[in-house]
C-alpha cells in the first residue's frame, strides 16, 4: 500500500513537471518576449537610474522594434567584453548595447546597423595639455571602456607613440577618471560626450573628432538570419520610415542625422 | 560544450604575454600587500593585547572598520574617494598598483593581525614570567621567546592568507591594473570566447596556488624544531650507526 501510495505521488510529480515544462516550451515558440544583452554604462544609449532601471536609445529602440512583432523587449545585463559570447551562449536573442559593426564581430553574428556616429577624444574643459589630434595623447594619460574597439585602437596608438592607457569596466567610469583630474583623456563616442557634458556642463570638451563614422548595429546569431534577422531588419526599417527612431534621438539629444 | 574547444587559443592564452605579465603582476602585488600587511597587523596585534587603554582601543577600531567593509569597496575608496579629498592623488604618480597595495595591505592587515595575536596568546604567559625572572628585557622576551613560538602557529594560517590575498587581486582590475583576470577579459572580448580564456587563466591561478603551497610546506618545518616530538623522529642522527669506512 506504502509503496502504491509513494509511486502515486512521483508519477502525479512527474506529470505536473511534464505539463510545466510543455507550457514553458509553449510560450517559448511564441517568442512574447525578444531578449537583448546590454551593458548599462554607455549613456545616452543605455544607462542605469539610481534606482537600477535600465533607460537610454537603445531600450526605447528595443521596445519600439519588439512592438513591430508583438514582442516585449527585455533587456539583459551583461558585461561588455561578454556581449557576443554571451549571445553565442543563448543567454539572449540579440545584442543592442551601442556596439560597432566591425568586420571581426561579423564573422560571429549578423548584424543591423541603426545608427552613424563619431568616435572623439574628450579632454578637460579648456583643453589644458592642448590635445588636437590622436597623437597629441603622447605620454599622457588616457582612460577608456575595457573590451571595446576604442581600447582596441588605443593599445596599437599606445606602442607607436607611447602614453599610460587605464582601462575600466565601464564608459562612465572613463570618463569620470577626466572629471576627477586623474585621466587627461577618454576616447569614446560623440553620443556619450553629448551626454557627459549635459550632465557635467563646463567640465569636459572635444579635443577632437575622428572623421570616419562608426556604425551602431544590433547583433543576433546567424543561425536567426532568416526568422529573427529578418525581423529586426524589417522593423528598424519600418521605425526609420515612421521617424520613430528621430523621437527617441531627440528625447537623449542625439543628432537626428544620425539615425538617417 | 567540450566540442567547441579550440586547443589552439587555450595555448595562445596560456603563453600570451598579457597573461605572463598578468599574473606577474598579480603576484608581485601579493607579496609587497602582504609583507606590508604582516608589519602593520603586527603593530595592530600589539595594540590589541596592549595595557594602555587608548591603544587598544585604535586597534579594535582599525580591526573593526577594515574588516567590516568589503575589499572592492575599500579599493574603489583609494581609487575615486582620496583624489576628490586630496587632489595630489590624482597625478599620475598615484598607479592602479599604489592604490591596490594601500588598499589590500591595509584590509589584510586586520585579518593578519588576529592571526598574529592568537600567535602571541598561543603561548604560555609563565614563559614571559621565566623571562623576567632571568632579566630579559620586555623586547628581548617578545623576540627570543614568543615570536619563535607564535609563528609556528601562525604559518598555516598566514599560508592561507596569502592564498586569498592572490585571488582578491583580480579585484583590482575594476581600478584599471592590468592583472591575470584582465588579461583574460580582454581575451574574451578579442576572442568572443569565455571557455579557452577563462581556462587558462584557471591553469595560472593553480600554478600559483601550488607553488605558494609548496613554500608554506616548507617554511612549516623550517620552524618546526626539536620540541617537536615528530619532527624529532624524522630528524636523520647525527652520526651515521655504521661508519661508511665499515663496509
Amino acid at each position: 500500500m506504502r509503496y502504491a501510495f509513494t509511486l502515486l505521488s512521483v508519477l502525479t510529480l512527474l506529470v505536473a513537471l511534464a505539463a510545466a515544462g510543455s507550457a514553458g516550451a509553449n510560450r517559448h515558440s511564441a517568442k512574447a518576449t525578444f531578449t537583448y544583452c546590454t551593458d548599462p554604462t554607455f549613456p545616452p544609449m543605455e544607462y542605469t537610474t539610481t534606482s537600477g532601471k535600465i533607460i537610454g536609445f537603445d531600450v526605447d529602440m528595443a521596445a519600439k522594434l519588439a512592438a513591430t512583432w508583438g514582442a516585449t523587449a527585455v533587456a539583459s545585463k551583461t558585461a561588455f567584453p561578454g556581449l557576443i559570447p554571451a549571445l553565442q551562449a543563448k543567454r539572449c536573442d540579440a545584442v543592442i548595447s551601442g556596439i560597432f559593426v566591425t568586420p571581426d564581430r561579423l564573422k560571429q553574428a549578423g548584424a543591423v546597423t541603426y545608427m552613424k556616429s563619431h568616435r572623439v577624444i574628450i579632454v578637460k574643459a579648456g583643453n589644458p595639455k592642448k590635445i588636437h589630434s590622436p597623437n597629441g595623447l603622447k605620454g599622457l594619460v588616457v582612460a577608456v571602456q575595457t573590451g571595446t574597439k576604442y581600447e582596441d585602437y588605443l593599445k596599437a596608438l599606445q606602442k607607436k607613440i607611447g602614453f599610460t592607457l587605464q582601462s575600466y569596466p565601464g564608459d562612465n567610469d572613463a570618463v569620470a577618471q577626466v572629471l576627477l583630474g586623474r585621466a587627461d583623456a577618454v576616447l569614446t563616442q560623440d553620443t556619450s560626450f553629448a551626454f557627459q557634458a549635459k550632465a557635467h556642463p563646463g567640465k569636459i570638451a572635444v579635443g577632437y573628432t575622428f572623421g570616419a563614422p562608426d556604425s551602431f548595429g544590433i547583433y543576433y546569431r546567424k543561425a536567426d538570419a532568416s526568422t529573427l534577422g529578418q525581423q529586426i531588419k524589417d522593423g528598424i526599417a519600418k521605425l526609420k520610415v515612421l521617424g520613430t527612431l528621430k523621437t527617441i534621438a531627440a528625447k537623449y539629444k542625439v543628432p537626428a542625422a544620425d539615425v538617417k | 560544450m567540450l566540442a567547441s574547444f579550440d586547443t589552439h587559443l587555450f595555448w595562445q592564452a596560456l603563453s600570451s604575454g598579457p597573461y605572463w605579465r598578468g599574473a606577474l603582476t598579480a603576484l608581485e602585488l601579493t607579496a609587497v600587500a602582504l609583507s606590508t600587511a604582516l608589519i602593520i597587523g603586527f603593530f595592530v596585534a600589539l595594540g590589541v593585547l596592549s595595557q594602555r587603554r587608548w591603544v587598544r582601543g585604535f586597534a579594535w577600531s582599525y580591526n573593526w572598520l577594515f574588516r567590516a567593509t568589503p575589499t572592492l569597496l575599500q579599493l574603489y575608496f583609494v581609487w575615486d574617494v582620496l583624489p576628490t579629498l586630496w587632489h595630489g592623488f590624482a597625478g599620475s604618480w598615484f598607479t592602479p598598483f599604489m592604490a591596490a597595495w594601500i588598499a589590500l595591505s591595509l584590509n589584510e592587515a586586520a585579518y593578519l593581525s588576529e592571526i598574529i595575536r592568537s600567535g602571541l596568546m598561543s603561548v604560555d604567559p609563565g614563559q614571559e614570567l621565566a623571562g623576567r625572572a632571568l632579566g630579559m628585557s620586555h623586547r628581548s622576551i617578545l623576540r627570543r621567546v614568543i615570536m619563535p613560538q607564535a609563528i609556528r602557529i601562525a604559518i598555516p594560517p598566514i599560508g592561507n592568507e596569502f592564498i586569498t590575498l592572490l585571488k582578491l587581486t583580480s579585484l583590482a582590475s575594476i581600478i584599471s591594473l592590468h592583472e591575470l583576470l584582465t588579461a583574460s577579459t580582454q581575451l574574451t572580448a578579442a576572442k568572443f570566447e569565455y571557455t579557452e580564456p577563462l581556462l587558462a587563466a584557471l591553469v595560472y591561478y593553480l600554478v600559483i596556488v601550488s607553488v605558494l603551497m609548496a613554500i608554506q610546506a616548507r617554511l612549516e618545518r623550517k620552524f618546526t624544531w626539536t620540541s617537536n616530538r615528530r619532527g624529532r623522529r624524522v630528524a636523520p642522527p647525527a652520526m651515521p650507526a655504521v661508519s661508511h669506512d665499515a663496509r
